[in-house]
């Protein structure tokens, strides 16, 4: 378990009413809890190059109609590090968010995902139904169709090359030896709106909070070494998504970005058709709708939550 | 007055409000346009006391206040005009049509036309000579007025504006040696003004020489865009401000290059002086804002023109000369909370 000293956060809108920590097996995760309305709302994390902060331009509006219960996943922010790949499985995710669910006090609440916090979502939603009124994807991670897929995604992962450029930079070395580089490479991938100076310098902040070594974990936990590139491993692992999704009972709804690179729209459309839910298609948006449409993004969540609360 | 038509319009972004009413005032044949906005609040808002925001330069329009409208708009009538030379108002040929006097009686055709009989007037910049006059010239017209980032050079500064002299000089040379002889007069005149913060911040974003080569007339002919992105850069020194330099080049890019040395070629400072003499005769409340890092209008200047007003001046740290277009927040929040003290409705 390794600490990385943390860069002096940017003000809040919106400061915590109670946080703490849960550990599991010796990794302490770290909460925040915001408001006391009803129901909970549970912001759940995604990969952990970034961390709890990437739901800035929610926590305080959700705050005002209903209780925000968000927590950084594990290998960022202020939770724990572990080094072994095995702690990075989706299912550990999973089993956080119950714990911090415990901790809070918190019997149900309605889970918001992005991108690989898909997983963790529909692994919640599928295990303990009682516990999740209903499910929103923002974004959400590799799912049963493949393609077409993206110039990253055919990338060499594992193997060492010459030079790193343009898409060949989502590979392993890369990571491990240019770990900033890689980080702005994805952000921008992640981020092509215009005017995202911003979004795209927080998205580096948030990703040199934790160590090359955690990324490369979190890849491992996935087997991405017995593959070549990610088209495979999405491939493999959308289609075990997908038998999750068609079992997911809660009502859901899928914001998806239409200029999403990182996961495609087909994507969004696909998990939203076999689990029943809404779909928000939003034109011009990237991969962080959330992140960069915020009024958007939270008046629809705002939408979901009264309805699945009245329900 | 030949009145050229205005240009092409680039298509409009989608507003956050759209006006409830909108016309034209006309005076000797120039069309000024403008928009009323009713207020929409929640409380049974009154609308009192109603503000108008006058324009800028005719380098930009009036969405410069478009950080300010919709909010404002839920308590008071809010009143904006397309200062003549950009916008949807008429760009008369010739430095006559761009004096203060004409954008003070823009204004107050405005406010007849709108049957609004006192205003909160608020102004930035260029358009803070015009709320100075308004203030001391029309003071029944005038509840309270709130100046922020004052283009009027209180006291003596390099900066981009400054360089009136090389407006009208052609060649390099010439150029260099007008701004040469203008940095030794401040040199000898005012030291400290070249080891000022302004003067630290100013180096960090452009040089002399770049300052007398943009502000020319040849210049703007050749490349008007490059020197709106490069005049934009210098108001928006803040990190994260591609938008806001975005927006202000489109809306430079709705006039001309023609128009605009128009607008600088009559009187275009308001000297120390007639400032002075202005301040001492306005009655009603006033707010200075300034940008601690405004380097297009130094805070000098509007620490020298609060004081004349008797006033405070309220400096936003970390901001450049658009404390309203960057810092809509920030702004919004100290002009309503000036209201609210100042104002009895």
């Amino acid at each position: 378990v390794s600490t990385v000293a943390r860069p002096r956060e940017a003000m809040r809108a919106l400061y915590p009413d109670d946080e703490g920590y849960v550990e599991r097996d010796g990794v302490s995760i770290f909460y925040e809890v915001y408001g006391t309305g009803e129901p909970t709302v549970l912001l759940l994390p995604t990969w952990s190059l970034v961390h709890s902060r990437v739901w800035k331009a929610q926590i305080a509006y959700l705050a005002r109609h209903f209780r925000v219960v968000t927590f950084d996943g594990r290998g960022n922010g202020k939770s724990d590090r572990p080094a072994e790949p095995a702690a990075y499985e989706a299912r550990e995710f999973a089993h956080d968010a119950f714990a911090v669910m415990d901790a809070t006090a918190t019997e149900a609440a309605v889970s918001v995902s992005t991108s690989a916090g898909t997983a963790w979502s529909l692994i919640m939603a599928v295990t303990q139904p009682e516990r999740v009124l209903g499910a929103v994807f923002i974004g959400p991670t590799s799912y049963a169709v493949t393609e077409p897929a993206q110039g990253w995604m055919r990338a060499p992962f594992n193997e060492r090359l010459d030079s790193y450029e343009g898409d060949n930079r989502y590979n392993r070395h890369f990571i491990r030896e240019h770990y900033r580089e890689f980080a702005e490479f994805w952000a921008a991938l992640c981020i092509p709106e215009p005017h995202s100076t911003r979004p795209l310098e927080f998205v580096l902040e948030m990703a040199m909070d934790t160590t090359p070594e955690v990324i490369l974990a979190t890849f491992d936990a996935v087997r991405m070494d017995e593959v070549q590139s990610a088209a495979e491993l999405f491939a493999r692992g959308g289609q075990r998504l997908r038998r999750l999704a068609l079992q997911v009972k809660c009502p859901t709804l899928v914001v998806q970005g239409d200029q999403d690179h990182t996961c495609l729209p087909e994507w969004g459309r696909a998990l939203a058709e076999d689990t029943g839910g809404e779909l928000l298609m939003m034109p011009g948006v990237g991969h962080s709708p959330h992140g960069r449409k915020p009024v958007r993004v939270n008046l629809a969540l705002r939408e979901f939550v009264e309805r699945v609360a009245q329900a | 007055v030949i009145v050229a038509p205005p240009p092409e319009r680039a298509r409009e972004q989608s507003r956050a409000r759209y006006p409830d009413d909108e016309g034209y005032v006309e005076r000797d044949g120039v069309r000024t346009f403008y928009e009323v906005y009713h207020p929409s609040g929640w409380q049974a808002a009154t609308g009192e006391p109603a503000i108008l925001f006058l324009p800028s330069w005719s380098i930009v329009h009036s969405r410069l206040w478009k950080g300010q409208i919709a909010w404002f708009a839920r308590r008071h009538r809010v009143i904006v005009f397309d200062g003549r030379g950009n916008g949807r108002s008429d760009r008369p040929n010739g430095p006559a049509a761009y004096r203060d006097h004409e954008f003070v009686s823009d204004a107050l055709a405005v406010l007849d036309a709108t049957g609004t009989e006192r205003a909160a007037v608020v102004g930035i910049s260029t358009g803070t000579r015009w709320a100075l006059r308004l203030a001391a010239e029309h003071p029944e017209r005038v509840i309270a007025q709130v100046i922020a980032g004052p283009s009027i050079a209180m006291t003596p500064t390099l900066g981009p504006k400054s360089v009136g002299a090389t407006f009208e000089a052609t060649g390099r040379a010439r150029l260099a040696w007008r701004m040469a002889r203008g940095m030794l007069g401040l040199v000898v005149t005012h030291p400290s003004s070249l080891v000022s913060r302004t003067a630290r911040i100013t180096a960090r974003h452009t040089n002399p020489f770049d300052m007398a080569r943009m502000f020319n007339r040849r210049y703007w002919q050749e490349d008007y865009r490059g020197f709106l992105e490069w005049f934009f850069g210098l108001v928006f020194v803040e990190p994260h401000s591609t938008k806001q330099i975005e927006d202000a080049v489109g809306w430079g890019l709705e006039t001309t290059p023609d128009v605009l040395a128009d607008t600088i070629t009559g009187d275009y400072f308001l000297d120390r002086d007639t400032a002075r003499d202005l301040c001492a005769r306005v009655s009603c409340p006033s707010l200075v804002i300034t940008g601690e890092d405004d380097i297009v209008t130094p805070p000098a200047w509007a620490a020298a023109l609060a004081q004349a007003l008797g006033r405070e001046v309220l400096s936003f740290p970390g901001c450049g000369h658009s404390v309203p277009g960057r810092h809509p927040v920030g702004f919004n929040l100290a002009l309503r909370e000036f209201l609210d003290r100042e104002v009895a409705v």
